[in-house]
């Protein structure tokens, strides 16, 4: 298992290496232009250029990824070319507030999703599994958008039970976010709700299931303790995928509870064409993707202790 | 009993007028500014930088000028310009000199006293090739600028410092608008210390002169600032500012609603609502805006390099319309120059689809042609683009949408690749020269009129206002009768709103003016609406 692991880590050096080379070659082929973004209407050829020669931008290609791979193999992840901020330092600041928010949306959604999936399947076909499904395939269809704005018009407007928006000033405040884990775990909640309910149906027409009932074990014993432990395995794949895509894909939630993190940050880096933030997201973004499914990997053996890896 | 009526008549008018006047004393009384609280606010982005230096867009300009002053400024009340680092100034030579008298009672935020050598370092700074300004349009006609940035001089040759309160500047050829380029933010000064001391991080470290001094700053988040006591012109009503940012607008006026924000802007989409309450309508403020949208017809592609189909484009466009039918609170535009600045000429409004037909017959396109029309892919500027394919496609041109996110859509107009694109220019200072001199010298169209390059040549040079404002009316008609490059839709109107207890002289068109020293918090009237 320990050799493994370590196998699984050596191996994420070289796919970093092709992400960055992609991430390079594709911000290089993509139209648009930082400093023209930057200096909107005023951009004057001379200004441009003598811009763009000071961010080095219009040295060729491979010298300009030979200098960014050196700096960002010293830990170095450069500057955004509109800030001047570190991308490091702006990293630090967004990725926790990211890591909060989905954490918790996960968490959420993966306790209402297995639930109502699993209670769906065990009751199958009845009015509780039909409604189930029928707020799952609603939740699904719902534009976070849109439900965002209706929870900051339910919960903080009418009740006045939660903040509008933000983080709050400073630490950790489940009051503000609440709402936003909310609105960026609903789908996801639902879309694990059907995928629990089908594994689920699946698992309990096996024959071990089958065996433990007529072994006169009793019904709730056979669901939690035989069925749902083998639904999990599949479950826990899908919950490590999507964390992983949580954290990467929360900017419209970000954006409507006005949370500092991690998705606006690499969506607005994307629209001023900021490459050096862009590249240092994608490399983040792949490592946290590369290390989910190394820990997806790991908790299967705590699930199945017939998986083995040698 | 006569006189008895007539005297009961006048003590119940003194009486009247006593009370009146009590009336009016409480209510002026009650006026008197206020200071301390903390004012929230909100912006629909993070600030790109505060370095002065880089400032390229208006919200860090905007943002800038709270921390940092300029040698002159915009005027509080006015578009005009008034002193403030300098104390006064003389023009000479044919505006071609000026030398200012710096004030003497100038700190920075940390103490360090200001000085000419501030006003030298800022401008030598902004021309240094090491530092890559983009704003290196604003001030070209000052003596050295290219010598400079060519790494031929270290400094700016015009640009001199005459004792320790006195600096001269030198420029090349006359230019009017010289104090007023000054008020833009690249103008504002820096200490050399203060900006080698925090090097790299200067961005988001400003140490101006300015009356708030920088607290803290959590990107995408909020930016805190808190008032200069020491502040030369008599430190902001107001303690502290907290900035937050808020890019979704409903979520912003939900804020506002919920008394977290003491002003922001009234959405689009929510306008009926606020502009229809009672309530609020005494504290909502429309102003109109300095902007011109319009649709720009690029003569490097054929037929728009035939001012006939120029003009059939226009007749074909009803700006009026567009306007009533997409945005009913703009102003349809019939020219470059927005409602409320002078230099307009007001062109008539031309909305002829038959003279349009005939104009594009006669240029020998009886049944139109297609046309790629570039737009960016923000909602508004799409729906524009929807109309303006359904106008022009009534004359036969099938107009082809290209829509992409602005960086790609800008660069393709900046090279001058789009035949037509549809955009906007918002002033940077209110005077029709900068719109005109925008629009008619860009290489983003091919246009140029050696006539019209003549008359803007004579605008930027005179400080003449009542000049000026003729040369600009009549390179107006001029485009008018050759056939305009442009044409123009709308100006836009912005409504804002603000809580009871926000006072002050709070709304300002120029986004540099506020400095946010005129605003004050009553602080009665916010705890009796809290309650």
């Amino acid at each position: 298992m320990f050799q493994y692991i370590i196998r699984r880590l050596l191996l994420i050096i070289p796919v970093l290496l092709g992400v960055l080379f992609l991430t390079f070659v594709l911000m290089y082929m993509v139209p648009g232009d930082p400093v023209i973004t930057m200096l909107g209407q005023h951009a004057e050829d001379d200004i441009i250029n003598r811009i763009r020669a000071e961010l080095h931008l219009d040295d060729p290609w491979h010298i300009q990824f030979y200098n960014y791979l050196t700096r960002t193999l010293k830990g170095d992840l450069g500057r955004s070319y509109i800030s001047g901020v570190s991308v490091t330092d702006a990293l630090k600041q967004k990725l926790p507030n990211t890591f909060r928010l989905a954490i918790t949306a996960v968490i959420v959604s993966t306790l209402m999703g297995v639930f109502i999936g699993v209670i769906s399947a065990v009751y199958q076909n009845t009015w509780i599994d039909h409604a189930a499904m029928t707020f799952a395939l609603l939740f699904i269809s719902t534009p976070v958008f849109w439900f965002g704005m209706i929870l900051i018009y339910f919960f903080s407007m009418t009740l006045g039970w939660t903040p509008i928006s933000g983080m709050g000033d400073g630490g950790l405040s489940l009051a503000h976010l609440i709402l936003p884990a909310v609105t960026l775990g609903s789908r996801f909640a639902a879309f694990l709700a059907r995928y629990t309910r089908s594994v689920m149906l699946e698992v309990i027409t096996q024959d071990y299931i089958r065996t433990a009932r007529s072994k006169g074990l009793k019904e709730r014993k056979v669901i939690l303790n035989h069925a749902v432990r083998n639904v999990m395995i599949p479950v826990v794949t899908v919950v490590g995928m999507n964390f992983a895509s949580l954290l990467n894909g929360s900017v419209l939630t970000e954006t409507i509870f006005a949370w500092p993190g991690f998705g606006r940050y690499v969506v607005t880096a994307i629209k001023k064409r900021d490459f050096q933030v862009i590249a240092g997201c994608v490399l983040v973004g792949s490592l946290i993707f590369v290390f989910f499914n190394l820990i997806v990997d790991v908790i299967y053996v705590g699930l199945d202790p017939r998986i083995q890896y040698d | 009993m006569r006189r008895v009526k007539s005297l009961s008549l006048i003590t119940i008018l003194i009486a009247f007028f006593v009370m009146f006047s009590f009336m009016m004393i409480e209510k002026v009384v009650a006026e008197e500014p206020q200071y301390g609280g903390t004012l929230h606010l909100s912006n629909n982005t993070d600030w790109d930088t505060l370095d002065p230096a880089y400032c390229s867009g208006f919200d860090a300009g905007a943002m800038a000028v709270k921390f940092y002053d300029g040698l002159v400024r915009f005027d509080y009340h006015s578009n005009d310009v008034v002193p403030a680092l300098a104390k006064s100034w003389d023009v000479e030579e044919n505006n071609t000199l000026f030398t200012f008298y710096l004030r003497e009672d100038v700190e920075f935020h940390d103490g360090t006293e200001f000085t000419a050598h501030d006003v030298k370092y800022s401008f030598d700074r902004l021309y240094n090739p090491e530092v890559a300004s983009p704003g290196t349009w604003v001030y070209p006609m000052i003596k050295g600028t290219d010598a400079s940035l060519n790494n031929e001089t270290n400094g700016l040759k015009g640009v001199k410092v005459i004792d320790k309160y006195t600096v001269q500047f030198e420029l090349d050829k006359p230019f009017g608008l010289f104090l007023t380029h000054l008020t833009l933010p690249y103008g504002l000064i820096v200490n050399e210390n203060i900006v080698e001391k925090y090097g790299d991080d200067f961005r988001q470290n400003p140490v101006g002169t300015g009356p708030f001094k920088f607290v803290s700053w959590e990107h995408d988040d909020r930016l805190v600032m808190e008032a200069n006591e020491n502040y030369w012109d008599g430190r902001p009503y107001v303690d502290e500012v907290m900035y937050r940012v808020i890019p979704q607008p409903l979520t912003d006026i939900a804020e506002f609603e919920a008394g977290n924000l003491d002003l922001t802007t009234v959405p689009t989409e929510e306008r009926e609502r606020w502009l229809g309450n009672d309530e609020w309508q005494q504290y909502i403020h429309t102003m109109a805006e300095l902007s011109t949208y319009y649709l720009a017809l690029n003569g490097d592609f054929e037929p728009l390099d035939d001012p006939k189909v120029k003009k059939a484009i226009d007749y074909a466009i009803d700006s009026q319309m567009v306007t009533e039918s997409l945005f009913s609170h703009y102003v349809a535009a019939n020219d470059a120059i927005p409602e409320g600045m002078p230099g307009g000429a007001d062109v008539e409004f031309k909305a002829d689809i038959k003279k349009a037909k005939e104009l594009l017959a006669e240029a020998g396109y009886p049944d139109g042609f297609e046309l790629e029309l570039w737009v960016s892919d923000g909602s508004t500027s799409v729906r524009v683009g929807g109309v303006l394919q359904a106008l022009l496609g009534r004359i036969g041109i099938k107009v082809d949408l290209i829509k992409n996110d602005w960086s790609v859509f800008y660069s393709t107009v900046k090279n001058g690749n789009a035949p037509s694109y549809y955009l906007s220019w918002w002033a940077d200072y209110a005077d029709p020269y900068n719109f005109l001199n925008a629009l008619y010298t860009s290489d983003r169209i091919a246009f140029n009129n050696e006539t019209i390059n003549t008359m803007l040549g004579k605008m930027a040079a005179t400080t003449d206002q009542t000049e000026r404002i003729r040369l600009s009316q009549e390179i107006i008609k001029m485009t008018d009768q050759i056939g305009d490059p442009y044409v123009f839709l709308y100006h836009t109107s912005a409504s804002s709103i603000k809580q009871p207890w926000i006072k002050g002289e709070i709304y300002h068109q120029m986004y540099n003016a506020d400095k946010l020293v005129t605003w004050w918090i009553d602080q009665d009237i916010k705890a009796q609406e809290m309650k």
